[in-house]
């Protein structure tokens, strides 16, 4: 495949494919599209005629995909275009309203990420096929619910083969989900620095002593950490491993167990704290809601970024007024509270994710773009950002000016609530410092603002002295309904 | 005739390490579901005997 990216009929080659020669994917007019190398074909149709396909994309545990005979880019493509396409055949997927990573989940999603691989795995297995890969990134979510979207990641079963992706299912998924259980939840950010995955080795030096006590950590982690063949040993003594069905059964009936055992301590954390002990009076809480129903309602989003959600309760109220929501916050307790309240719900278009605002996900791997940053990968027509300014000006030191450009260059419209410094919340956090922001009077803040931004509305939630202001980017000429 | 793309490093140990952990599981396994059978057994008798007792 050509390494040019981009040309005049919008195609744009995905920079996150490159490694697997089954396939690569595209995208085209801002979908996606996977195009299937012919090495790949007998694999594909071995999917589709063992029942595989059909049995996982029903139950939507594997992402839908339609065979594309004539694809529209190709109808007037140029010759050098079409040529880098002759022989692959194209498929279009169900479109996933979001992409996001596994440094960004909590521990639940990777949870059930981790066991939807599993399940697929035994699957695969009675169907006469296996996953040559068992990458986390293969995983994404709709919602709270976790889909398989690499359809290139299923190859023929030989009958004595070990599982090929066994270590990088235990680096991508038993790895960071036995640190966020034995040792601590902001462990999960190491996936972010291992692309492929922890390694076990280290994994195993920063468990505790306790994990031995799991026998599941203690086999698949401990003791497979420790199981290196010498260096020296000649290739051809190791070419021959078999494992028969029933053993590879077995492993994964085990690693499922071992998924299952692992489960977070339940901490109380600051900000899960923070909703039922916040200077919030009833009615201004009612206040609150009515208003950005309110305005919600005669904006109209499709997407809406609520950032700093902290345990989503308007990102509930917002999920009602838009196709999309994707919550986002630092902290792993709120979102893991979150995520569990969303079980319960049955909402099915809010994403919670845990994201620092302050030190959003950058690009990583290959030149820097093999995963991309949060903000390359997509733009929400609406930002909530309640109750954050004051944790973006005074905890982290970010001027309005960056705060208000940042956000104009993200989305539309900004709904955001100011909170003033006799809050309490601002007065704790001035407590034992010096109070260096003198510009953190409202009419500073407005008029910064105003250079990105046209206020829309602004009001004064009662007994609270907080301000809400509806603000749409200048750069948006508009006409509101 | 297919053929495999093995694009991801698998490992040696890790191939070794699955047969000898195929072993340990299944004796991990074995030894908790008989253990959980024998206590899930205790427990429907004891429900049994309440059961009894309550209908009695």
């Amino acid at each position: 495949m050509s390494s040019s990216e981009k040309d005049t009929f919008s195609f744009i080659v995905d920079h996150g494919s490159f490694r697997d020669p089954s396939g690569f994917s595209f995208y085209y007019n801002n979908e996606i599209f996977r195009a299937i190398a012919p090495s790949y074909f007998d694999h594909f149709e071995l999917m589709k005629s063992s029942g595989l396909y059909d049995l996982l994309s029903s139950h939507e545990y594997l992402v839908k995909h339609n065979e594309e005979v004539d694809p529209p880019f190709l109808q007037n493509a140029n010759s050098s275009l079409a040529s880098q396409f002759a022989g692959f055949k194209i498929i279009k997927p169900k479109q996933i309203p979001f992409i996001s990573y596994p440094y960004e989940w909590c521990f639940s999603q990777l949870k059930k990420a981790a066991l939807l691989t599993l399940t697929i795995q035994s699957e695969a297995l009675k169907h006469g096929m296996t996953l040559k890969d068992a990458s986390a990134f293969n995983v994404q979510f709709i919602g709270n619910k976790p889909i398989f979207i690499d359809t290139l990641s299923f190859e023929k079963y030989k009958e004595g083969s070990p599982w090929i992706a066994y270590r990088q299912f235990c680096q991508h998924f038993l790895a960071p989900l036995a640190l966020i259980a034995y040792k601590s939840e902001s462990l999960s950010k190491l996936s972010q620095v291992f692309l492929d995955g922890i390694p076990l080795e280290l994994t195993s030096s920063l468990l505790t002593m306790r994990s031995y006590l799991n026998t599941g950590i203690a086999s698949h982690i401990h003791v497979h950490s420790k199981i290196q063949p010498k260096k020296t040993k000649k290739k051809s003594s190791d070419k021959r491993i078999m494992l028969s069905k029933r053993q590879l059964t077995t492993i994964l009936d085990h690693l499922k167990e071992t998924v299952n055992s692992l489960n977070l301590k339940t901490k109380r954390s600051l900000w899960n704290e923070y909703v039922s002990e916040s200077s919030y009076t009833k009615k201004s809480t009612e206040e609150k809601s009515k208003i950005i129903s309110g305005w919600l309602q005669s904006v109209k989003p499709k997407t809406i970024w609520d950032m700093g959600s902290n345990t989503g309760t308007y990102s509930l109220l917002a999920s009602a007024f838009c196709n999309h929501v994707i919550a986002m916050d630092a902290d792993h307790a709120c979102m893991e509270s979150f995520c569990h309240s969303l079980t319960n719900s049955k909402k099915n278009n809010i994403l919670p994710l845990i994201i620092d605002l302050a030190n959003p996900s950058p690009g990583i791997g290959w030149n820097n773009r093999e995963r991309k940053t949060l903000i390359q990968r997509g733009k929400p027509d609406l930002i909530m950002a309640l109750a954050l300014v004051h944790h973006l000006r005074i905890s982290h030191g970010i001027p309005f000016e960056k705060i208000a450009r940042s956000f104009s260059e993200q989305g539309e419209w900004l709904i955001i609530e100011y909170v003033p410094k006799d809050d309490s919340q601002v007065e704790e956090m001035l407590q034992n410092r010096e109070d260096i922001f003198t510009d953190y009077i409202f009419h500073r803040f407005i008029d910064i603002f105003s250079v990105y931004f046209d206020l829309h509305h602004q009001h004064e939630l009662p007994e609270s002295k907080r301000i809400l202001c509806l603000m749409r980017a200048k750069k948006y000429n508009y006409k509101i309904a | 005739m297919h053929t495999t793309l093995l694009y991801i490093d698998p490992g040696t140990g890790s191939l070794i390490a699955q047969v000898i952990l195929a072993g340990a599981a299944a004796f991990f396994m074995f030894f908790k579901n008989a253990f959980k059978s024998f206590f899930n057994r205790f427990k429907s008798d004891s429900k049994k005997t309440d059961n009894e007792q309550n209908s009695n």
